[in-house]
């Protein structure tokens, strides 16, 4: 499966404010189980906070947490 | 929000097997897809979270109000709970495994689908040979038959336990 790239070929990147607070919580929550049969509200809370960073997640919890994570690794706006 | 002010939205079971059936959460995560923030306004936002208040009260029987907050977080949920994945035999399962082997993993939502090919005889087997149905495309495809096979490794080995 190949990574997708969150910003879509634009060479826009999120500040470092923004790129530490997605950091400082994406390093508190686990990966996604497949199907998850109690609520953590963990991925839910990173889907809004990446729709909030402009970003357009899928609603497949695996695929969110993939994409904050290569948003993370893409770094941010020097 | 803080984690245990959403968590009050909840209206899913907790603990709860998935119930849904695959078309249902097929139709679950398109119309989730319509549904634009419920921290914003937006004009068209009244019809798309009245057709999914529709699905989680009539279709997943769950006890939600029109809350456009408590409707966006409860879909989530529901789609994190996936769908009931149907019991296949053990031929299914080796043919599935044959079919698997070797093959590029897609994207989920990845709905290139050639006429031939290791992705089109795996969409033709689930189609035509276990008579499960699956959105035509190799994602789908792809993922609908590792559930299968997932599910049939647990169930085999709860057995045996």
């Amino acid at each position: 499966m190949s990574k997708k790239d969150p910003y879509a070929g634009s060479s826009y990147r999120i500040s470092k404010a923004e790129w530490d607070k997605l950091n400082e919580f994406f390093q508190k929550i686990e990966p996604p189980a497949q199907n998850e049969l109690y609520a953590s509200g963990d991925h839910y809370t990173l889907y809004l906070k990446l729709i909030g960073l402009g970003f357009r997640p899928a609603s497949d919890a695996m695929e969110i947490y993939e994409m904050a994570e290569e948003i993370l690794l893409l770094g941010w706006e020097e | 929000m803080t984690k245990q002010e959403l968590l009050q939205l909840n209206a899913v079971p907790e603990g709860k097997e998935p119930w849904l059936s695959y078309d249902q959460y097929v139709e679950l995560k398109r119309l989730f897809g319509l549904l634009p923030s419920p921290f914003h306004d937006d004009l068209h936002a009244d019809e798309a979270y009245a057709r999914m208040h529709h699905f989680l009260t009539e279709v997943a029987q769950l006890e939600v109000s029109d809350d456009k907050a408590k409707i966006h977080f409860n879909t989530f949920v529901l789609i994190r709970r996936g769908y009931k994945v149907e019991e296949i035999t053990q031929a299914e399962y080796d043919a599935l495994r044959k079919l698997m082997d070797g093959i590029e993993q897609p994207d989920s939502d990845d709905m290139t689908l050639h006429e031939t090919g290791s992705h089109r005889a795996l969409y033709d087997y689930l189609r035509k040979g276990i008579g499960v149905s699956v959105e035509a495309g190799r994602g789908p495809a792809w993922h609908r038959a590792k559930q299968l096979m997932a599910a049939f490794e647990r169930n085999k080995a709860s057995k045996q336990n």
